[in-house]
C-alpha cells in the first residue's frame, strides 16, 4: 500500500483485512485490507475491472473468499451469508439493474424490506423513503422498469433505506444518470449518513462526484489497494489517473 | 371437411394441450426461476407413477392414497435432485452447462435403475377390491354428448391442468413468496442483495415443479400403465411449450400448451397423425425465429 | 434490440442441440453399462439355474432329446451372442429373449449336451449403427452363432453376419428383406405377411357383411402387408375396401386422434399391423373415441394387455401364437423350468430363442455324428438344410412334440398359427390358420 494505514485500530464498523477472492481460478483482488468507521462516508476509486465490484460482494459476502478475514459491527461475518449480513445491518446495491424492473415501486420497496420481519416497521419505513423521495410515492403502483435511470436510482437508494442499514454499500451509483442528477443524489446521501449517523461504502470510478462527498478515499488498482488518504486531500489532487 | 370430426380433434386437442400445459407449468417454474435446464424433471413424473403403483399393492392403500404416496415421493426426488445434484455445484459457481450435465446424467440412469429394482414390466395400479382381490384401480366412463365422445378421466385431467395453473400463477403473482420468486427470476444478484435465499426459493420452486410432474406421471399411470421410460416424451412437451409459450410468463406457457395440444390435434385432419410430433416442432421452430421471447413471452428489455 | 433476439436465439439453438443431445446421450452412456450387467447378468443366470429348476429340467430335456454325452456335444463350447434391445422402449423384449435362450443353454448342458455360451448385446431398441458396431464386436470375439431381434438391425447386419460366417437366427422382428439371405434364418412367421390372410378370411367369415376395412400400421415393420397385401386380400374376399389407412411412428402412445380419424371413416372392421406396447394404447383409444366394431390385430402380449385394460376384452388377433398352456410335453417342460427360474410364464418371444438353441443342439448333435467339426458355422448350417425340421414348444399334443420346418429356399418357418380372442384378459384360440403362397385363394388359409 502506498499511504500507511489511517487507523486500524477498534471502533471500526467494518474492517477488512488481507483479503483475496475471484471467480473459480481467476484471483481479482489480492490482500485487501481497508475499514468504514460509523457514519463515516468512504469511497473505493478505481478503474473497471480493478476489484471493486468483487470486493463488495465479498463484503456483502455474495462471494466466497479464499483467504483473509472480514469483521461487521465487532464480529467476523467471514463465514456468513449475504442472508446474514443484510439482516445484521448491510445493504448493498449492485450497479447495474438495481430494481426489479417487471414490479411496482411499492413492491420494490416491499423486497427491500425482505429481511424485515416487522410489518408496522416496513410501513413507516416506506412512509419515509416516500417522503424523501416524493415521485416514488407519486408513482408508487408503476412498473419501476418504466422509471428513467435517475428515478430508478432514487428506488434503489430507497430500498436499501428499507432494512435501515448500518452500512449502506453502492456500486457506482452515478452509472448511467446525467451530472446534475449524480450531485443530487450524492447530496441527499451524505444527508442521510449525516442524519442517520449510517455509514456509507462507495465504489466508484466517478472521481469528481466522488471525492466531492466521501471522508476518506481508497484506490484499488489490479486488485490491490495503491492508495488510503482523507477526503480532503484527496479533493486537492488535480492529478488522478497516474493512480489508476 | 368433416365439421363432426374437426369438433371432436379440437376436443381431443382441448384435452392433450391441457396436459401440455401442466407439463408446462412443471417444468417452467423450475426453468424460469432457477435458469436450470431441468432434464431430470422425468425423474419425479415417473417416481410418482412407480411409488403409487408400489403402494397400492404393498400397504393395500385405495386410490386415492396412492396418489398420495406418489406425490410424495415426486416430491422427495425432486428436493434430492437439487439438493444432491444441484446445490454442490451451485455452491462452487458451476456453470448452467455442468448442471445440465448433471441432469442429463440422472434422467438417463433412472429408468435404468426402475428397471433393475421395479423389472421391465408395464405395471398397473392396481387396488385391493373388498373382496381381496386386486384389480385396476380405475376404468374410465365414457360420455357422449350428440356427436361427442370424451371420457371421465379426459375431463378430470382438463379440471385438475386448468386448477394447477391458476393455483401455481396466483401462487407466483399474488403471494408473498411469489414475489421472491419473481425477484430471483428477473433479478438474482438484487434478490440476494435484499436478502432473498435463493435455496429456499430453489426448494419451493423444485418442490412444486416436482409436485406437477408426478401429477402428470400418476395421470398416464391411471390412464395406462407405469413404465420406467414413461416420462421422456412429456418432459420434452413441457420444454416445448415453455419455449413455445414464452420463458416469462408462467400463464403463456400454459396457454402455449393448450394451443400446441390443439395443433397437434388439428393437424391429423390434413395430414397423418404422424406427422403430429413434425407439427409441433415446426411450430416450436416458426415461433423462435419469428418471436424469439415465445408467443405470449415479454420482450426483454 | 438485436442483441437481445441473438440471446434468444442462442437459447432456442441451445434447446435443439440440447434435446439431440439427450436422445443420443440416452442411447450411448445407458447402453454400455447395461449391456455389461447383461453380460454379467448371463453368467450369474447360469449359476443360479444349476441349482434350483435343472434337476426336473434335465430329466425332461433328457426324455425328449435322448441320453447326454459327448455325442450330444459335451465339452463342445459353442462361443454364441444375442443382439437385443436391452435398453430402451423394448427391453421387455430383450429381457425375455434372453431369458428363454439362457434357460436353453441350462438345460441342455445339464442334460449332458453342449456349452451354449451366450454374450448379450444392446441394440437399444432398434438402433442400426449401435447393432452394426455391437455385431462387429460379437465376431470379433469369435461368436459362432447369433441371435439377432427387430426388424431393421437385423436387415442391416446381413452382410457381416455373412462376411462373418456366423449362423443367425432371428425369432422376433422377422421381415421379406430377411428372406432368402444366406446363414440367416427365421423362426418366427414373416411379420404381419404370412398371418394377414388368415385373419382377414376369419373376419370376411365371422362378419360377412363387413366391407369396409380400416387398416393401421407402423411405418417401420410390416409396411407392405399394410400397403399391398391386406387391402388386395380384403378386396379378393369381400369386393370391398379400405376406407381408411393411418400409420403411426412405432412407441406412440397417444392414439387419439388417429382413432378418431378410423372412427370418421365409420369403418366395420378394423386390422391394425402395430405391434408391443402400441397395441394396448391404440385399442384403448379406438374403444374410448367409441369404435365398437371387431379390431383384429397381428401380435398379444401382456404388457399391451396391462395398458388397455378392460378395452383388450373381445378383441382379435391372427398370429404364429405361443401358449404355455400347450400340452405337448416339451412344452410343459419348457414352462415348469421357464416358471422355476424367472418366476413367470414363457411368453411368445422367449420361446422363439428357447427353441432357436435347441435348434443348434440339434445341429451340434448332427455334425458330431456325421464326423465334422461343430464348432464351424457352416457345417451347422449344412446339417439345417439337409433336415430343416424340428422339435417345438408350438403345436403337438399332450403326447408329441410339436414340430416346425424351416424353408430351405427362404428360410423361413412354417408353424400352427391361429386366431384368438381375449376373454378374461387371456388369449383363447378360436380358428387355426395356416400360411398361403401368393396368388392362393384366402380362405384356403383357414384350416
Amino acid at each position: 500500500m502506498d499511504g500507511t494505514s489511517v487507523n486500524s485500530s477498534d471502533g471500526n464498523l467494518l474492517e477488512v483485512n488481507d483479503v483475496t477472492a475471484g471467480y473459480s481460478k481467476r484471483r481479482v483482488i489480492t490482500g485487501v485490507s481497508m475499514n468504514v468507521k460509523p457514519g463515516e462516508i468512504v469511497g473505493v476509486l478505481g478503474h473497471n475491472g480493478a476489484g471493486k465490484t468483487t470486493l463488495l460482494k465479498c463484503i456483502f459476502r455474495m462471494l466466497s473468499i479464499e483467504s483473509g478475514d472480514i469483521v461487521f459491527d465487532g464480529a467476523s461475518i467471514t463465514k456468513s451469508s449475504s442472508v446474514k449480513t443484510v439482516a445484521s445491518g448491510m445493504s448493498f446495491t449492485p450497479s447495474e439493474r438495481p430494481i426489479f424492473r417487471d414490479l411496482t415501486v411499492e413492491q420494490n420497496l416491499e423486497l427491500g424490506a425482505h429481511s424485515v420481519r416487522d410489518r408496522q416497521a416496513i410501513k413507516d419505513r416506506m412512509g419515509e423513503v416516500m417522503e424523501l423521495f416524493p415521485i416514488l410515492g407519486e408513482r408508487r403502483t408503476q412498473l419501476a422498469g418504466r422509471f428513467s435511470g435517475g428515478q430508478q436510482r432514487q428506488l434503489s437508494v430507497g430500498m436499501a433505506l428499507m432494512v435501515q442499514p448500518k452500512l449502506m454499500m453502492l456500486d457506482e451509483p452515478s452509472l448511467g444518470i446525467s451530472p446534475t442528477v449524480v450531485t443530487k443524489t450524492f447530496a441527499t446521501i451524505r444527508e442521510l449518513a449525516a442524519e442517520k449517523g449510517m455509514s456509507v461504502l462507495i465504489v466508484e470510478q466517478n472521481v469528481k462526484a466522488m471525492t466531492t462527498i466521501a471522508d476518506r478515499v481508497y484506490v484499488l488498482r489490479h486488485g490491490e489497494m495503491v492508495l488510503e488518504e482523507s477526503g480532503d486531500a484527496a479533493r486537492e489532487r488535480s492529478e488522478w489517473w497516474h493512480l489508476f | 371437411m368433416n365439421f363432426e370430426l374437426l369438433a371432436q380433434l379440437t376436443i381431443t386437442g382441448i384435452v392433450l394441450g391441457s396436459f401440455y400445459a401442466l407439463m408446462g407449468m412443471s417444468f417452467g417454474i423450475v426453468y424460469q426461476t432457477s435458469k436450470i435446464f431441468h432434464l431430470a424433471n422425468a425423474i419425479p413424473f415417473a417416481a410418482a407413477g412407480f411409488a403409487a403403483v408400489w403402494s397400492a399393492e404393498t400397504f393395500h392403500l385405495p386410490m386415492f392414497g396412492a396418489f398420495i404416496v406418489g406425490l410424495v415421493a415426486a416430491v422427495i426426488v425432486g428436493l434430492l435432485i437439487l439438493v444432491l445434484g444441484y446445490f454442490p455445484l451451485i455452491n462452487r459457481n458451476a456453470t448452467l452447462l455442468s448442471l445440465f450435465l448433471v441432469s442429463l446424467g440422472v434422467t438417463v440412469a433412472f429408468p435404468n435403475l426402475l428397471q433393475i429394482v421395479f423389472g421391465t414390466q408395464n405395471k398397473t395400479l392396481q387396488v385391493y377390491g373388498a373382496d381381496g382381490t386386486l384389480n385396476r384401480a380405475f376404468e374410465t366412463q365414457v360420455y357422449n354428448v350428440g356427436f361427442l365422445t370424451i371420457t371421465q378421466l379426459d375431463i378430470v385431467k382438463i379440471i385438475v391442468c386448468w386448477l394447477v395453473v391458476l393455483c401455481v400463477v396466483l401462487f407466483v403473482n399474488k403471494t408473498r413468496f411469489g414475489r421472491s420468486i419473481t425477484a430471483l427470476r428477473t433479478n438474482p444478484t438484487m434478490a440476494a442483495a435484499v436478502g432473498i435465499n435463493s435455496k429456499v426459493v430453489y426448494i419451493v420452486v423444485f418442490a412444486i415443479g416436482s409436485l406437477i410432474a408426478g401429477m402428470g406421471g400418476l395421470f398416464v399411470t391411471t390412464e395406462f400403465v407405469a413404465y420406467p421410460t414413461m416420462a421422456l416424451q412429456w418432459t420434452l412437451i413441457g420444454f416445448i411449450a415453455v419455449f413455445f409459450g414464452g420463458i416469462g410468463s408462467l400463464p403463456g406457457t400454459a396457454l402455449g400448451g393448450l394451443l400446441l395440444g390443439l395443433l397437434s390435434s388439428w393437424s391429423s385432419v390434413w395430414l397423418g397423425v404422424q406427422f403430429a410430433p413434425v407439427v409441433v416442432f415446426g411450430a416450436l421452430f416458426i415461433i423462435l425465429l419469428v418471436r424469439p421471447q415465445g408467443l405470449f413471452g415479454k420482450a426483454a428489455a | 434490440m438485436n442483441r437481445m433476439r441473438m440471446g434468444r436465439t442462442a437459447v432456442a439453438v441451445g434447446v435443439v442441440a440440447g434435446l439431440s443431445g439427450l436422445l443420443a446421450a440416452c442411447g450411448s452412456s445407458s447402453g454400455s453399462g447395461t449391456s455389461s450387467s447383461a453380460a454379467a447378468a448371463s453368467t450369474s443366470a447360469a449359476a443360479s439355474g444349476s441349482t434350483s429348476a435343472s434337476a426336473a429340467a434335465g430329466t425332461c430335456i433328457n426324455e425328449i432329446f435322448g441320453a447326454g454325452g459327448p455325442e450330444a456335444g459335451q465339452g463342445v463350447t459353442i462361443p454364441a451372442g444375442m443382439l437385443l434391445a436391452v435398453t430402451g422402449q423394448g427391453s421387455f423384449f430383450g429381457k425375455v429373449m434372453s431369458q428363454g435362450a439362457l434357460l436353453a443353454a441350462d438345460q441342455i448342458k445339464e442334460a449332458g449336451g453342449m456349452d451354449y455360451q451366450i454374450t448379450v448385446a444392446d441394440h437399444k431398441s432398434g438402433d442400426v449403427p449401435t447393432a452394426i458396431t455391437e455385431t462387429k464386436k460379437l465376431i470379433q470375439n469369435g461368436i459362432e452363432v447369433l441371435q439377432t431381434s427387430y426388424g431393421a438391425p437385423s436387415e442391416a447386419i446381413i452382410p457381416i453376419i455373412q462376411a462373418g460366417g456366423v449362423l443367425t437366427f432371428n425369432g422376433g422382428g422377422s421381415s421379406p428383406a430377411q428372406l432368402s439371405q444366406d446363414y440367416l434364418w427365421m423362426n418366427r412367421m414373416v411379420y404381419a405377411e404370412d398371418p394377414a390372410p388368415g385373419a382377414l378370411a376369419w373376419l370376411h367369415k365371422t362378419y360377412p357383411d363387413a366391407k369396409k376395412l380400416a387398416l393401421i400400421g407402423t411405418m417401420e415393420n410390416g409396411v407392405g402387408t399394410f400397403k399391398e397385401t391386406a387391402p388386395n386380400i380384403w378386396k379378393k374376399l369381400t369386393g370391398g375396401e379400405v376406407v381408411a389407412a393411418e400409420q403411426h411412428d412405432v412407441g406412440t402412445t397417444d392414439f387419439k386422434a388417429l382413432a378418431q380419424k378410423i372412427l370418421a371413416a365409420n369403418p366395420d372392421v378394423v386390422q391394425t399391423f402395430s405391434f408391443g406396447d402400441d397395441l394396448g394404447y391404440q385399442v384403448k383409444a379406438l374403444r374410448e373415441a367409441g369404435y365398437k366394431g371387431p379390431i383384429m390385430m397381428d401380435e398379444f402380449t401382456s404388457q399391451a394387455a396391462k395398458i388397455a385394460g378392460s378395452a383388450y376384452e373381445g378383441v382379435n388377433f391372427g398370429v404364429d401364437f405361443y401358449t404355455p398352456a400347450n400340452p405337448n410335453p416339451w412344452n410343459q417342460c419348457y414352462v415348469k423350468a421357464y416358471k422355476a427360474k424367472y418366476g413367470e410364464d414363457p411368453e411368445y418371444y422367449g420361446s422363439n430363442y428357447y427353441e432357436q438353441v435347441f435348434i443348434v443342439w440339434d445341429l451340434v448333435k448332427r455334425v458330431i455324428k456325421a464326423g465334422g467339426d461343430p464348432t464351424d458355422a457352416a457345417q451347422l448350417q449344412a446339417a439345417l438344410i439337409a433336415d430343416p425340421t424340428f422339435n417345438s414348444v408350438y403345436g403337438g399334443d399332450a403326447t408329441t412334440v410339436g414340430k416346425v420346418t424351416l424353408d430351405t429356399v427362404d428360410h423361413s418357418i412354417s408353424k400352427p398359427m391361429g386366431v384368438f380372442v381375449v376373454k378374461n384378459g387371456q388369449p383363447e384360440l378360436i380358428q387355426e390358420i395356416v400360411k398361403i403362397k401368393a396368388g392362393e385363394d384366402p380362405n384356403s388359409a383357414l384350416k
